[in-house]
């Protein structure tokens, strides 16, 4: 189980990387190492216990999450990734890491409470994976630059995806690829909107967006 | 009785002998990565024998604390030294006076003191110094103890060296909690010794330094005291953090001379290597603006609270 509570704890930190991340390169960078991480825990888990099932979502992952969307993300978002500016912020950097700390303890304690009997996985990661979810939509809060919120809530979208390999690792492949489909197509609609955004007012800061007038 | 005597003063000697090289080795290869020749390794002995060749000099201005707190700095290290595993694991005989927190208070004294007297001189820039340490040490604080309550919770104690024993026999392999306390005290060891990225070493521009600063006032063997507690200081953190959260191997057994060659050399290999560690630190980072200050200790702080967090709660 070592190999998974490491990956997890990896996984884990890798979000703090997100809150303090200041740009969108830093943004996609932890994704994508965060992708990597969570295919490696469900590659790991199939080591251990030999469902094939959690192979080919650890590999979809890696293939889509690690690879696909990072990249696509890169390409669509070049305006934002070359613009190297410090990205405006509702939250600043030191409070947002005591939130994140606060945040992360909510997510062990409500791991505790839940019951979970088929669990392949130690509380631990369960507890990781609502962090995960917690920090995320946080980022999203915080943040006024759409391309962060987006970068949250993907991040959030991981951590769900951790929650669901403790509690449901035998899920039908079927919807599981349904599931990492589904964000593909999401980031697809939001680069394109943010994208949009960036060329109608030259800027993806969402709190601008109350003084658009129809 | 008398052995545990000698065990205890080679152990303190080691520190005091070896720390200055810990920093020539430092920086002769930082210098190497900036492919310059460097100053021989050898060259903080030297310094500091020519300083303390010099006469002393103190400002009228300054009452007895700046002329008494170089010895005060001298001295914490030392006083540190012996509370924690140097090169025996098992306690010697002065080892439980104080645990971790009390010997993070007689570490603090050191730091206390130079604030005191860099202030005393009456030199703004000794103001300026004093003030950002303060800085610094107060939000490295809170790190401390959480590293400190963690490894209480996962070894059962704080004395340094029953927080060893236990937290390497407890566990097979390296906990995520373990790897994160040890990462967070690191974080916290460079910001207290004044390295990079919290503060310069090599930096004597007014405006950006912080420990030098408050070294500003003192020359002759006051200077050299200063420095050489300085260099202690770090010797004995990085120590701690060696032998207690890393890697204890080595450590004599017992009080007989192979095994303490053996410790000692193993010493100098674990001190190596943390050289070799802070200077790729050196070499990668920037020093950070003062006010970004509190994002890396507040990161180090989140490292040491989920270390915390996943040896209670996350089992």
């Amino acid at each position: 189980m070592l190999p998974e509570i490491t990956l997890a704890a990896l996984f884990l930190l890798v979000s703090f990387q997100l809150i303090l991340a200041r740009r969108l390169r830093t943004a996609v960078g932890a994704y994508q190492l965060q992708s990597w991480l969570l295919g490696g825990i469900s590659i790991a888990l199939f080591v251990d216990t030999h469902l094939l099932g959690l192979l080919a979502f650890g590999l979809l992952i890696v293939v889509l999450k690690g690879l696909a969307i990072p990249t696509l993300l890169r390409r669509r978002m070049g305006f934002a990734l070359t613009a190297g500016r410090e990205s405006a912020y509702y939250v600043g950097f030191p409070t947002a890491l005591l939130v994140g700390a606060a945040l992360c303890l909510a997510g062990f304690i409500a791991a505790s409470r839940i019951p979970s009997p088929s669990r392949l996985l130690p509380e631990a990661v369960l507890g990781i994976g609502i962090a995960v979810l917690l920090l995320g939509l946080f980022t999203t809060t915080a943040r006024r630059d759409g391309v962060l919120q987006m970068g949250g809530l993907l991040v959030a979208e991981n951590g769900l995806l951790l929650i669901g390999l403790v509690l449901a690792p035998r899920l039908s492949l079927l919807i599981e690829f349904a599931l990492v489909l589904d964000v593909l197509i999401a980031v697809v609609v939001m680069a394109f909107l943010l994208a949009r955004m960036h060329e109608a007012v030259a800027s993806t800061d969402t709190s601008e967006l109350t003084r658009l007038r129809g | 009785m008398l052995i545990d005597v000698i065990g205890q003063l080679v152990a303190l000697l080691t520190v005091v002998a070896l720390s200055p090289l810990l920093k020539g080795v430092i920086e002769n290869c930082k210098a190497k990565v900036q492919s310059r020749r460097g100053p021989s390794p050898l060259q903080p002995y030297r310094d500091l024998r020519k300083l303390l060749g010099k006469e002393r000099s103190a400002t009228p201005d300054a009452s007895f604390i700046f002329r008494v707190a170089p010895y005060v700095v001298f001295a914490t290290p030392i006083a540190f030294a012996v509370l924690i595993p140097v090169l025996t694991a098992a306690p010697l005989s002065w080892a439980f006076m104080a645990d971790m927190v009390g010997s993070g208070f007689v570490i603090g004294i050191g730091g206390f003191f130079t604030n005191l007297a860099a202030m005393d001189s009456g030199s703004a820039y000794g103001g300026l110094g004093s003030s950002r340490s303060r800085f610094v040490s107060s939000l490295a604080e809170p790190t401390f103890i959480v590293v400190f309550f963690a490894v209480g919770f996962i070894s059962g104690g704080t004395v340094p060296f029953v927080v060893n024993q236990t937290l390497f026999t407890s566990s097979a392999g390296i906990t995520p909690s373990h790897a994160l306390i040890a990462a967070a005290f690191l974080m916290v060891v460079l910001a207290e010794a004044g390295r990079l990225p919290i503060d310069n070493p090599n930096s004597l521009q007014e405006l950006s330094m912080i420990e030098s600063s408050r070294l500003f006032e003192y020359a002759g063997p006051d200077q050299a005291l200063m420095e050489w507690g300085g260099h202690m200081k770090l010797f004995v953190l990085l120590v701690v953090w060696l032998n207690v959260l890393v890697l204890p191997l080595g450590l004599a057994g017992a009080v007989t001379i192979p095994a303490f060659l053996v410790a000692l050399a193993t010493l100098c290999l674990k001190m190596l290597a943390a050289a070799l560690l802070i200077v790729a630190i050196e070499s990668a980072l920037a020093k950070i603006r003062i006010l970004r200050v509190p994002e890396y200790l507040g990161g180090s702080f989140v490292l040491a609270f989920l270390g915390l967090v996943l040896a209670t709660l996350g089992r």
